[in-house]
């Protein structure tokens, strides 16, 4: 019998093989009912991560319900301490990247993961990545504009302080940039 | 009796899952997280098992050493634990394991891309022993500050002539956090650096996970007159097998007392005992 304890497995493994190999786009597989207009890789990477002990920002009004109710998370109107962002491409805004957690030297790991939905991932604007988890370089194509990729990088360039980010698209492609990957606009 | 899959419930999963996705995007550094109540004590590999629990699925092979074989009690429970929980399958065949996870080893053959090694870890804190306050030692780690983990080094260097430090000797992680890698003899440090597969290292008893991403520069810590040295085997032949160029373990003849030696990595020695006896089954 197939559970949401095996569908949440399911994509933990493959958001695990996503942030060790930053760049290597992993294809979300597993089914579910989703009512937002999210794509299903999104809301179950929500699924798999979130719970009442992290909160979330999102503007989508039907995303939100969904994952309070989905999740238990908790909604927080208030992305500079937030745990999560949730957004569209369209929907981006500079704050989501300046002004979000990014964590603090003693504890760096307190920073805002941001999932983000792209129109396209495989199509797009190339970039390089370098760093840990990528043998030399990897390019990798997304719709996201390279002002969201600049500003990342702004916000990364102090490691160990940063911003994680998961990409996902309607495709159920998953894409992560971790804060230790160094990104080139080509 | 029914149990959830994997033992652990799934909020304790959904956060051990969420702490080890920022020691990935964090390498080296010790993330904190609750570490839950096992049916086997703290210090027994919790940290490891967590992870285990934690990653494990249906389509899962697993494999568990200890000290580098697959038979030894503590390797037996916790797969058994894993498995009566899960129903994965077993092997003790390091390439065909898709979660490997151990105690103070990491296996002879080469890990792939992929793979995921767990490493059990009993202290996490490489500088725990010149600094005995957890909130000085963050700030230290915050600050890059590591003159602690040389002088350290350093000392053993003034008292006995070299770094006396065999196993948990600490590594630099991509140029940023000293790191403890579990107490893995000297000799595996180098299969950390820039290696396929994936390193996750759970401590349960001190709460930390840590993590080694692929393709990561992980450099062992030395000075430039004293380099860093592995354990030499050059000259030491396997009783059992004939290898060399291999961890090994010194024992003693009851009988004799002659000291020889044998491959630590059992099920390496068993491939390559089985590869030999079916070449000469050919001829």
């Amino acid at each position: 019998m197939k559970t949401i304890v095996h569908t949440t497995q399911t994509v933990y493994r493959q958001l695990v093989n996503a942030a060790s190999r930053p760049g290597h786009t992993e294809i979300i597989t597993e089914e579910v009912k989703n009512y937002s207009d999210f794509s299903d890789a999104a809301l179950l990477i929500a699924m798999t991560l979130f719970d009442n002990e992290i909160s979330f920002f999102s503007r989508d009004k039907t995303m939100r319900k969904e994952l309070k109710v989905l999740t238990g998370g908790i909604p927080n109107k208030d992305y500079t301490t937030a745990d999560f962002i949730v957004s569209k491409e369209a929907d981006l805004k500079e704050e989501y990247f300046t002004e979000v957690m990014h964590g603090i030297l003693i504890s760096p790991e307190k920073s805002a993961t941001l999932i983000i939905e792209a129109d396209s991932i495989g199509e797009g604007n190339a970039y390089r990545l370098s760093g840990p988890g990528i043998k030399d370089t990897t390019d990798v194509s997304l719709s996201l504009d390279s002002r969201w990729i600049e500003l990342r990088n702004e916000m990364c360039k102090e490691f160990p302080l940063g911003i994680d980010l998961i990409l996902t698209d309607k495709n159920n492609g998953v894409v992560m940039i971790p804060r230790t990957s160094k990104v080139e606009v080509l | 009796m029914s149990q959830n899959f994997a033992f652990l419930d799934e909020h304790s999963k959904k956060e051990i899952r969420r702490k080890t996705l920022k020691a990935i995007a964090i390498p080296g550094y010790q993330v904190p997280f609750a570490s839950r109540e096992l049916p086997i004590a703290r210090g027994w590999g919790t940290g490891g098992l967590q992870l285990t629990l934690s990653l494990v699925g249906k389509e899962d092979t697993l494999k568990v050493i200890d000290q580098g074989s697959d038979e030894s009690v503590n390797a037996v429970n916790i797969r058994n634990l894993v498995q009566n929980t899960t129903g994965v399958a077993e092997t003790i065949h390091t390439d065909e394991a898709t979660l490997i996870q151990s105690r103070h080893r990491i296996p002879e053959v080469p890990l792939k891309p992929f793979q995921i090694l767990v490493l059990q870890v009993p202290q996490p804190e490489p500088l725990r022993a010149v600094e005995v306050s957890e909130r000085k030692t963050k700030m230290l780690h915050g600050d890059k500050e590591y003159s602690g983990a040389f002088i350290k080094l350093f000392e053993q260097i003034m008292k006995f002539g070299h770094i006396t430090d065999d196993a948990d000797y600490p590594v630099m992680v991509n140029d940023r956090y000293v790191m403890a890698p579990s107490p893995i003899p000297r000799f595996d440090n180098p299969k950390m650096n820039y290696n396929e597969g994936l390193i996750l290292l759970g401590a349960g008893r001190e709460k930390k996970i840590h993590a080694v991403p692929p393709y990561t520069k992980v450099e062992s810590l030395a000075f430039e007159d004293y380099p860093f040295e592995v354990e030499q085997f050059d000259d030491k032949v396997c009783r059992e097998s004939g290898l060399s160029g291999v961890y090994m373990d010194e024992l003693q003849d009851e009988k004799t007392g002659e000291t020889y030696y044998v491959t630590n990595d059992t099920s390496y020695m068993l491939e390559k005992l089985n590869e030999e006896a079916v070449q000469h089954a050919g001829k």
